[in-house]
């Protein structure tokens, strides 16, 4: 039988020891996981030690996952410009002159955006202080490099996978339990997205925040863009719920791991004096979420993507909704004042008898048509967000090189 | 995610917009304090961080004494000890013993301070020096710090947008097709599509960073702003001082404290020459207005610098200026002072008041009033320079040279005044340093640790009576042996201030003891040299 070019160039990838992973992909996936539970370990520090360096140990697990990605991404860009077989070449893209993947050029840009945050954030510190907050101009900056260096992740994962398929459709059985295993591996990387948007944005998404409508405009905005486009691109029957466990997962598995570690402040004033570290906020129940949307792609999914947005988009917003309300009280109670659900959790300089420490904070609403306002423009916007979500699928589904 | 480098990015290549007046000591923001802690005699030097949350830089010398360890501790006013983190170990200095250094983080605004404790054979012993947490300058972004953040930004713009062109054209071919110009174009125009949104974004990031530096500046130090008016009141002259209700950094209108007994030390330069000097302690009109009667003064515009201290051990120099006009009510008031109250009484005069009128010195010494002479106790040929700790001290004697015992003023063997000749610093010193005692004072007391607090000097600690009981067979007209007696009964003719001077040019110091109950000043001026070694290693 006559291959097709594609089948050519998949074959020459996946070949004869095609288990043989390509080390750039352990790379992306290593870089992803030290990048997203470094900034976990990172604000946990902020919160218990207080004062670190530019080397701490959390900024060095950070940095790892941005040398891991520039390096796997540079040496793609230039193994496959100027030591690339002629299939390489063809399965790449143009970018000034270098025939690269398009995922190394996302990792490259991710971890030049980190490089370039340092002197920026350095400089920052010496204008206006030591920031005490997540989000400042060179933070951004860094975030913005750490969601490129999990795109590519994201994008490495979804090529490979995308390039499997084909090699699944000639081994038939034998391939399908190893090409299910990329798949996961994608869906992981999406997995870890996920998580780092959630804590960038977490200065919005506390439970104290869970009863006033910011809470679901920046949810509704973030979530859906991410979990719905690789439910789309992804080959799996449940990808969005699998993405929400691993999104869930990693944060679980950080904030009851790092309360186990003795850790001393360092900063002033010392209002809670804490032995051990204080884990950072118990992850949104996005599983629930998610699996009403598997369910409704694999049941109601139409072919117009404009009403799958409306109804994907109308079901993340009110699952979220009466998830996020509830269990954001839930949170916020005695009942969750313990080693699981972290409600004791408060950091060394945060007065534990604070007055809004378990309360929804009222400034944010100013009343019930403020509240219902908000909720109806976070609708608006989660659909939206759905909708682009959708469309970005369709691309990522698409990718070929 | 915080990058925080230790020290600065080279210095030289950073431009500072200091706002001279906005230290809470004009323009010397340096801590130096020599004092003990426990049996230790100590030597500070903390540099506060011109930018909170930033770090202080802290150097202890124990010039004697086995020691095993120092560390050091950042406690605010506001927090106490029991909230405080725990200690930090100084590290010891190679190559010398005797010196300790470390570097403290000051997270908020306010009035702070630094414990040390100090480990040794001796024992524990601890004091604690008030360090004023103000945010009093503010960074330019340096040269080279720019043209590398502008081409990382460019090649990430066009880099950006470059990648998203690709993924929405080639992105999506099968490997080997040929992009056509259609797709091409389609990559074209969404890669210039993201170049506008780009710049949409870094537009909305430059407004978010003009608020970040808004709200910066909103959090710098302010000084009280302080006002003064003199009024003719039959024939004297009264000055009245008002300050203004600033009530942040640990500040509340009304709430000052006396240092040394006075609650205002107000120190009055005339422009220009600076010769005409005065030391005057106005009393309190009510909570936030001060009067006190000028002494016969020559006419003029003169510099004013009010020394206070809170209630929380923030300590403050406020600056004016005011004209002095023969037998007319003027005000130099940059706000008017409110009418409300009208001065009807002249405040009595207080005996440490002083006025002195600049002689030059020669050799060293100048001659001042009953005869009696002060001299700087220094080398010839020595050459001062900015950033280096200096023992600036002076002797007294008499018009036959012999040595004057010195009396307690204040509670210590003397003060000065160090102005340099722009008004861009100005220090009020003592022997224990630039620090106010009553802040160290008030500071102490929100700690629970025993701190070894400055020795204010009264009859029991500095008892003048023993010379002046000498019995017939004692007395001597032998300087040596004069001196010796004094030595043998805690006694001094010698007064020394230890200080850093901020930066080069030229300086005028005063410096006031009392003898016989009366003030005696003398002032001596000084060039002070840039430090090319320091700023070689910078």
């Amino acid at each position: 039988m006559e291959l097709t070019y594609s089948q050519k160039v998949d074959r020459s990838i996946v070949s004869s020891s095609v288990w043989q992973m390509p080390w750039f992909i352990y790379s992306a996936l290593i870089a992803t996981t030290s990048i997203i539970t470094g900034l976990i370990w990172d604000i946990s520090w902020h919160l218990s030690i207080g004062r670190d360096g530019l080397f701490s140990p959390p900024h060095l697990l950070i940095y790892l996952g941005g040398l891991l990605a520039g390096i796997g991404g540079g040496y793609l860009m230039i193994k496959t410009t100027f030591f690339g077989t002629q299939q390489e070449k063809e399965k790449a893209v143009w970018f000034w002159g270098f025939r690269s993947p398009l995922s190394a050029l996302f990792l490259v840009w991710g971890a030049l955006a980190m490089l370039t945050s340092a002197p920026f954030d350095d400089w920052w510190h010496n204008a206006y202080g030591l920031d005490v907050e997540i989000l400042s101009p060179p933070h951004t900056l860094l975030a913005m490099g750490m969601i490129m260096v999990q795109l590519g992740s994201v994008i490495q994962l979804l090529s490979y996978q995308n390039t499997l398929k084909n090699y699944q459709a000639e081994n038939g059985l034998i391939a399908e339990k190893k090409v299910k295993l990329v798949q996961i591996m994608y869906v992981y990387t999406v997995g870890m997205l996920t998580a780092i948007i959630g804590t960038i944005l977490s200065e919005y998404l506390s439970p104290n925040h869970s009863h006033a409508s910011i809470f679901y405009i920046v949810g509704g905005a973030a979530y859906p863009l991410f979990l719905i486009s690789a439910g789309r691109a992804s080959g799996l029957k449940m990808p969005i719920t699998t993405a929400a466990l691993f999104y869930m997962a990693v944060q679980l598995f950080m904030i009851w791991l790092l309360p186990l570690f003795p850790a001393t402040p360092k900063l002033g004033p010392v209002v809670n004096p804490i032995t051990n570290y204080v884990p950072y906020e118990f992850p949104h129940l996005l599983i629930i979420p998610a699996v009403l949307l598997d369910l409704f792609r694999n049941k109601f999914e139409m072919k117009n993507d404009w009403l799958n947005a409306v109804c994907m988009g109308a079901i993340f917003f009110f699952s979220f909704l009466a998830t996020q309300w509830n269990f954001g009280a839930f949170l916020l109670s005695d009942y969750a004042k313990n080693w699981m659900f972290i409600g004791d959790a408060v950091a060394y300089n945060w007065n534990p008898d604070w007055k809004y420490r378990n309360e929804f904070y009222p400034w944010l609403e100013s009343g019930t048509a403020s509240l219902v306002k908000g909720l109806a423009w976070a609708l608006v916007i989660t659909m939206l967000s759905t909708r682009i979500g959708l469309w970005w699928g369709n691309w990522m589904k698409a990718v070929k090189r | 995610m915080k990058m925080i480098k230790r020290k600065r990015l080279i210095s030289f290549c950073i431009l500072f917009s200091i706002f001279l007046f906005c230290s809470a000591h004009v323009g010397s923001p340096n801590i130096v304090f020599e004092g003990s802690a426990g049996p230790y005699k100590l030597l500070v030097n903390i540099q506060p961080p011109e930018v909170v949350p930033g770090l202080a830089q802290v150097s202890v010398r124990i010039p004697e004494g086995e020691i095993n360890e120092v560390s050091m501790q950042t406690v605010y006013f506001r927090y106490g000890d029991e909230n405080a983190p725990e200690p930090d170990i100084a590290s010891q200095v190679a190559g010398d013993e005797t010196l300790f250094a470390g570097e403290l983080w000051l997270m908020s605004n306010g009035s702070s301070s630094v414990k040390i404790i100090v480990d040794g054979m001796q024992g524990r012993g601890t004091t604690v020096i008030p360090v004023p947490a103000l945010a009093t300058a503010q960074l330019e972004l340096d040269e080279n710090t720019g043209v590398i953040l502008v081409i990382l930004g460019l090649i990430l713009f066009i880099g950006g947008a470059t990648i998203v062109g690709t993924s929405a054209g080639e992105a999506t071919l099968t490997p080997g097709e040929k992009i056509n110009k259609k797709r091409k174009g389609k990559a074209i125009g969404v890669g210039v599509s993201m170049l506008f949104v780009l710049s949409g974004i870094i537009y909305l990031g430059k407004m978010w960073w003009q608020s970040e530096e808004d709200y910066y500046k909103n959090t710098m130090y302010k000084p009280i702003q302080l006002t003064a008016e003199v009024n003719q009141l039959q024939d004297d002259q009264v000055l009245r001082l008002h300050l203004g209700d600033e009530g942040r950094f640990d500040r509340v209108p009304g709430d000052l404290i006396p240092d040394h007994g006075k609650l205002v030390h107000l120190f009055m330069m005339s422009d220009g020459d600076y010769d005409n000097f005065a030391h005057l302690h106005p009393v309190k009109f009510d909570s936030v207005t001060y009067d006190v009667k000028l002494p016969e003064i020559p006419l003029g515009k003169y510099h004013l610098f009010a020394d206070i201290v809170h209630q929380s051990g923030l300590n403050e120099t406020l600056v004016t200026s005011v004209d002095i006009e023969a037998g007319k009510m003027e005000t130099a008031s940059i706000i008017p002072v409110s009418n409300k109250t009208e001065i009807d009484s002249i405040p009595s005069s207080d005996s440490d008041d002083s006025y002195y009128h600049y002689e030059t010195p020669e050799n060293f010494t100048q001659k001042t009033v009953a005869g009696y002479q002060m001299k700087w106790v220094r080398d010839k040929e020595k050459v001062y320079k900015a950033g280096q700790i200096e023992s600036l001290k002076f002797e007294l004697t008499d018009d036959n040279s012999l040595p004057v015992v010195l009396e307690p003023y204040l509670g210590m063997l003397g003060h000065s005044a160090i102005v340099k000749k722009d008004a861009s610093v100005f220090i009020h010193l003592h022997p224990v340093g630039t620090i106010s005692m009553a802040a160290q004072e008030m500071l102490a007391n929100r700690i629970s640790d025993d701190i070894t607090l400055c020795v204010v000097l009264d009859s029991n600690n500095y008892d003048m009576s023993k010379l002046q009981n000498l019995s017939p067979n004692q007395i001597t007209t032998m300087s040596s042996e004069i001196l010796k007696m004094m030595d043998e009964k805690g006694l001094s003719n010698e007064v020394s201030f230890p200080y850093a001077f901020p930066n080069a040019g030229e300086y005028r110091i005063w410096v006031q003891v009392k003898v016989n109950n009366e003030v005696v000043t003398a002032g001596f001026d000084v060039q002070v040299a840039e430090d090319e070694e320091m700023l070689a290693k910078k």
